[in-house]
């Protein structure tokens, strides 16, 4: 009888939910991601910065962007950040607010204690006097940590990028592409496998900077599969200026049609930005390179993510984000609507 | 009992659908869900600038049938903070955009050394979040978490306290604690029966903001808790301000008189009074020397001997001395003006020009 009672509640919210007319930010969580990396919300938020919406109102600022057409986020997340910022207990409540929100999210590991780029790929300060091996377990066991945290939350991360921009590998020196392939590819492949044990059906992003450079990711992809490296995604960032955007985006396209003949792989924009001074140009940038990237057959462009679109105001002497210095978003989101 | 629920609840849903084609129904306003990075914290100083305490919450999102709109803005979300479980006495309560808060170790440690926490000792912080939709309606409130806290010693790392308006829109004046001890003091110039806080952000949202104590013949002693009354002055004037974050205790001096002595005036205690200038903060005076002062010169406090500015390391510094001490150097030959700037405590500049 107390079951009849339960499921006449449920069948008549279900009856209610379904009559539901518009309601607000409905999240479409199928299809094209349009994300925005914000990794630096909580710093921000603690050094006293606030989000406004065009109107002025106070907004939390992840519910803002999504808000403006972002139905996913990206996160990075550091080893052992020597201030905590970007460690996975800083992750996991961003992860928590975009999961509460409904939005659809990526991790974004580094493998590092800070930043990882093409400039530098430093191994976490615990990790450095580590041999292979130990450094392959290392990787392996820090992804499964973290992924697992996530999970006894609930939060389920549909892509996961191993590795942060590694057109040259990642963990220097046992990890660098140039001068040792197979060691990247395996500890690509420690990470991949990490992923998969914890999240069977998230995607694995390989991510590469200048994705307009087509030599570079034949390079890295071609050594990486001789390697027996193993990716589901390929990522590419791409920054351009005002004045070459529409010649990168063409050459990105060209790119990203080559990876997928060449590999079979989808392809995802991991990063994208542009001067917050140039919102109308960078409006058009980001219009023309979603388009180009959704006429690309097979659905085979996951999707565009926007880096720290809510940087403003010299944070962090960033300034390629996508708010103005009163807080407010630029024009340049527009192009997520 | 239950099942009665469950049909009530039912005939409820019920109502609510058939009254869809023409009202509209409101949904997603529910109890939160409070979360916290750690429940067992011991705060440490060598890590003061990092991020140690992070609060998330899943406060709903509200929706509404019928197409219509609805503004996020209606859900007024706030975080209560107390240290009793029953939040009978609540410390503080921030009002939040944010679905989540973030601490770093000094803002936290600051934090609960004002609610009242020991350094040294864990104490018990409780938090919890409070929804309200409007302000007729009641509000909802998350689960309650308990958070062991052992904070470190009071005062060791906010230099200043900002004397702010009541309202804490503005903060004319600062005291420092120059030796980061938790004891600051300074200058400041307010009229008669100035009601005002100290706080130790020149913010609204400050983390901590002290009043007194809320008891008659308490206006001397500070409390950081959120039913604290005003602080006041009844000589207004132009005061020295001391206030011991360690003793939860503040005093105020009137300043009569600060007058500059030396060779140049035979150690003269009122020849040479300097004169305030309220639009630029300083005080001045005209000083007349035919050779450069051989023990520098002091500026005396109310005329004491044992109350003055005097030398100090710092070239244009001065320091404030309760006990003997030299005079801060002074060679210009002629007639000059000696500018004193004390409205930043941290350092009591002076010039001469």
């Amino acid at each position: 009888m107390k079951q009849l009672g339960i499921l006449a509640a449920i069948i008549l919210l279900f009856a209610c939910n379904k009559n539901d007319g518009a309601t607000t930010s409905t999240t479409d969580t199928s299809g094209f991601a349009k994300g925005a990396d914000v990794s630096w919300i909580t710093e921000m938020e603690a050094s006293g910065k606030k989000f406004y919406n065009a109107g002025g109102t106070e907004m939390d600022g992840i519910r803002l962007l999504q808000s403006l057409g972002a139905n996913a986020v990206r996160l990075r997340v550091w080893v052992n950040p020597s201030d905590g910022w970007c460690n996975q207990s800083d992750l996991l409540v961003k992860a928590y607010r975009a999961k509460s929100l409904g939005m659809r999210i990526m991790i974004d590991f580094h493998y590092s204690d800070t930043w990882a780029d093409p400039s530098q790929q430093t191994k976490p300060a615990a990790w450095a006097n580590m041999s292979f091996d130990e450094l392959k377990t290392a990787v392996a066991d820090h992804t499964k940590e973290v992924l697992t945290l996530l999970k006894e939350k609930g939060i389920t991360p549909e892509w996961v990028q191993v590795g942060n921009e590694t057109g040259n590998g990642m963990l220097w020196n046992d990890g660098k592409a140039a001068t040792n392939m197979a060691n990247y590819a395996t500890l690509t492949n420690a990470g991949y496998d990490a992923v998969k044990a914890v999240f069977p059906d998230a995607k694995v992003i390989v991510h590469l900077q200048n994705g307009n450079d087509n030599s570079l990711f034949r390079w890295l992809f071609d050594g990486l599969k001789a390697n027996g490296g193993k990716w589901d995604v390929i990522g590419m960032s791409l920054y351009p200026t005002k004045d070459n955007w529409a010649a990168l985006n063409t050459a990105c396209y060209q790119n990203m049609q080559d990876m997928i003949a060449r590999y079979g792989s989808s392809i995802m924009i991991c990063e994208v930005g542009m001067d917050q001074e140039q919102a109308a140009t960078a409006k058009e940038f980001l219009t023309d390179l979603i388009a180009k990237s959704k006429s690309v057959s097979d659905n085979k462009v996951l999707g565009v993510f926007y880096w720290e679109p809510e940087a403003y105001g010299a944070w962090k002497n960033y300034t390629m984000g996508a708010f103005d210095d009163s807080g407010k978003p630029t024009e340049a989101l527009d192009a997520f609507k | 009992m239950k099942k009665i629920l469950l049909y009530i609840l039912s005939i409820f849903l019920f109502i609510s659908c058939k009254k869809e084609g023409s009202q509209a129904v409101l949904s997603g306003y529910q109890d939160g869900a409070l979360t916290a990075t750690a429940t067992q914290l011991t705060l440490s100083q060598s890590a003061k600038d990092s991020v140690v305490l992070q609060l998330m919450w899943d406060a709903g999102k509200l929706s509404v049938s019928n197409g219509y709109s609805v503004e996020e803005s209606l859900l007024q979300t706030t975080v209560q903070y107390a240290l009793d479980a029953d939040f009978s006495n609540i410390k503080k309560e921030v009002t939040v955009t944010s679905s989540a808060i973030s601490y770093t170790t000094a803002v936290l440690n600051n934090l609960v050394i004002g609610f009242g926490l020991t350094a040294g000792e864990s104490g018990n912080l409780y938090v919890r979040l409070k929804t309200t939709l409007a302000a007729n309606t009641s509000s909802k409130y998350s689960n309650v978490l308990t958070l062991k806290i052992t904070p470190y010693e009071a005062g060791s790392d906010a230099a200043y306290l900002y004397m702010a308006s009541t309202d804490l829109t503005s903060f004319p004046w600062k005291l420092c604690a120059r030796n980061k001890d938790g004891k600051y003091d300074g200058f400041v110039k307010v009229d008669q029966w100035y009601n005002f806080l100290l706080t130790n952000e020149e913010s609204n949202s400050a983390s901590v903001i002290y009043g007194s104590y809320p008891a008659d013949g308490n206006q001397y002693v500070l409390s950081a808790a959120g039913d604290h009354w005003n602080l006041w002055t009844s000589n207004g004037g132009y005061l020295y301000i001391a206030a011991n974050t360690n003793t939860l205790t503040w005093s105020e001096t009137v300043v009569n008189s600060l007058s500059v002595v030396g060779d140049f005036n035979s150690w003269s205690t009122t020849a040479t009074p300097m004169t305030y200038d309220a639009v630029n903060k300083v005080w001045t005076a005209t000083i007349t020397t035919t050779s450069a002062e051989q023990w520098g010169i002091k500026v005396l406090v109310n005329q004491s001997w044992s109350w003055f500015f005097g030398t100090s390391d710092e070239a244009g510094v001065c320091t404030l001395y309760t006990a003997d001490a030299n005079g801060f150097p002074y060679t210009k030959v002629g007639t000059y003006t000696l500018k004193l700037d004390l409205s930043d405590p941290q350092k009591f500049k002076y010039s001469v020009e």
